[in-house]
């Protein structure tokens, strides 16, 4: 190399915090792993039972039970919308004063935030058995629970995408005169409108897949079906309720994210 | 009609942004501050609305009505006419006209105090998502109950206010575009007609044209001049650029880390001479990139 050009490049800097990086994630991934239980071996050991239930499951499909999937499979899509809908609504104001741009106050920020997180720490599934114990078993219960989890599902990204807006339109607000009324109407709501939106058919989205399973808690929907024929252990008719509710959540993943690409 | 009396301004990071300004704006004046990025030139012109409050020091408006908040600037009998114009039964015995301290006041009255002083940006910051009427309407927020702003229903006049000012930065026929399909200039005047619906007394413009091409630039540029000149609303513009400063300023403010190094009205000197003592303020010769154009 040109002895010049040597002298006045910069020394490299050290990649020490690179491999170091690297070795930190192979650690936490093997010992979680070792600590978990988790087992290769296991695997392949059990892998012909695994074929034995997938034999059982879908060959061949019990063709004659799928009329009876398509009720409880509208009923959980149906507490899915109305779920994600009540917890949007609920999303909105919470956000609101989460987002430290909007509420200057460190308190009231920092606590909404705290009710947000120990929402979102509660899986659907043990709020809908909670949600049972007191409204008894049925939708119902299923959608205050996924009402609950939409709501810090949405408040969260909400929250985040106010906190993320260009001031300089509340600036302008400000300077008209314009109170916080005026500056989340005219300067906030507009930015993060299609957001909101796009959180809120993502939280459908997972609330459709979410409350298939609730229903094993006995809070609705195609869930209390699949309960039922696991334990008689009726594996064709499981296998076909599968099938349906695949198409079914396939439908509505493609319906909702071609809808929230238009929206961003 | 605006009077900086000892205002310093300490960021709570420690940077200091102003040190001891003393400045006296008169009703009509068209004020270019100058200097570089990082003097405090932005600043400057957020304390004058409060949207940046001050660390000492006052910033006092003459001739305020203490009813209303409205400014009467210096000529108070031209702007009672014109309230008189505006509304017949206007009743000039119930004025009480004092000098107010924007520092000193907070909430409604801080509100109130801002209606009378627009403001425009580098990045326009109009609302993208909405109409340009939607825009210009926003404009007369605070002469309505926040009910009405809050559902965007405004009355009559309200509107008619709003097409006289596009019709008057010459966009009228944008109407009902959305605002984001506008081009940077359009936007500009857009922004224009909402402080004109404001019925801003004072104009504060904060690098106006910096984020526009040429000939955009000259174009908003004359309009700033015209409602400054036509409707006499007192202007300070934030300027990048020396020879546009000259062109359409009628007064160059020198601001250099935080203090005012110059002050001087255009017309008293040659405009070479006011070149050569702007590489005080900036420190350094003038170069092409000082000016838009090269003539």
């Amino acid at each position: 190399m040109n002895q010049d050009l040597e002298k006045k490049l910069p020394i490299r800097p050290s990649r020490t915090k690179f491999y170091s990086n690297i070795g930190l994630i192979i650690a936490i991934l093997i010992s979680s792993a070792w600590f978990s239980g988790f087992n290769v071996f296991e695997i392949f050991a059990n892998i012909r039972f695994a074929f034995r239930l997938l034999n059982s499951l879908f060959f061949p499909p019990a063709w004659d039970y799928a009329d009876n999937v398509i009720g409880p499979l509208l009923e959980t899509v149906q507490m899915a919308i109305v779920g994600s809908f009540v917890g949007a609504i609920l999303a909105f104001p919470a956000a609101v004063l989460a987002a430290n741009n909007f509420i200057k106050v460190k308190g009231l920020n920092t606590g909404m935030r705290l009710i947000l997180n120990f929402f979102r720490t509660i899986p659907a599934l043990v709020l809908a058995s909670l949600f049972v114990a007191i409204f008894g078993i049925g939708s119902f219960a299923g959608i205050v629970a996924l009402s609950i989890f939409s709501f810090g599902l949405i408040s969260k990204m909400t929250y985040e995408s106010i906190e993320a807006i260009d001031y300089g339109q509340v600036e302008a607000i400000i300077s008209l005169g314009g109170n916080k009324m005026n500056v989340l109407r005219y300067a906030i709501i507009p930015q993060v409108l299609p957001q909101y939106m796009s959180y809120t058919l993502y939280a459908f989205e997972v609330n459709v897949r979410a409350a298939a399973v609730l229903g094993y808690v006995g809070a609705g929907g195609v869930g209390q079906t699949y309960q039922i024929w696991l334990d008689l252990r009726r594996f064709d008719r499981v296998g076909i309720i599968i099938m349906i509710s695949f198409v079914a959540v396939l439908i509505i993943d493609f319906i909702s994210s071609s809808i929230r690409r238009r929206l961003v | 009609m605006i009077k900086f009396v000892n205002v310093s301004k300490t960021y709570p990071n420690g940077t200091v942004a102003l040190t001891d300004i003393n400045l006296e704006i008169k009703e009509g004046e068209f004020v270019a501050i100058l200097g570089l990025s990082g003097a405090g030139k932005s600043t400057m012109l957020r304390t004058i609305n409060q949207i940046i409050d001050v660390s000492s020091g006052n910033i006092y408006f003459n001739n305020v009505d203490i009813n209303t908040y409205e400014m009467y600037g210096d000529d108070v009998e031209k702007e009672i006419k014109r309230q008189k114009e505006l509304n017949p039964e206007f009743d000039e015995t119930k004025l009480d006209l004092q000098e107010i301290d924007i520092t000193k006041i907070k909430g409604k009255n801080l509100r109130k105090m801002r209606s009378n002083i627009g403001m425009v940006f580098q990045n326009f910051n109009i609302i993208k998502r909405m109409s340009v009427i939607q825009n210009v309407l926003s404009g007369r927020i605070s002469y309505n109950p926040t009910w009405r702003t809050v559902l965007g229903i405004f009355p009559k006049i309200d509107k008619e206010i709003a097409y006289e000012a596009l019709n008057k930065v010459d966009i009228l026929e944008k109407t009902y575009h959305r605002a984001s399909d506008l081009s940077g200039g359009q936007m500009q005047r857009v922004a224009i007609a909402r402080s004109l619906a404001q019925n801003a007394k004072i104009l504060l413009a904060d690098e106006p044209v910096a984020s526009l091409d040429p000939i955009t630039t000259f174009e908003v540029m004359k309009f700033l001049k015209k409602i400054n000149v036509g409707d006499g609303i007192t202007t300070i513009a934030n300027l990048h650029h020396v020879d546009l400063a000259l062109e359409y300023a009628t007064r160059i403010v020198g601001v250099r880390d935080g203090k005012i190094v110059y002050d001087i009205q255009i017309k008293d000197k040659p405009e070479k001479q006011i070149i050569r003592d702007l590489e005080q303020v900036y420190g350094r010769p003038l170069s092409h990139d000082d000016f838009v154009g090269d003539d």
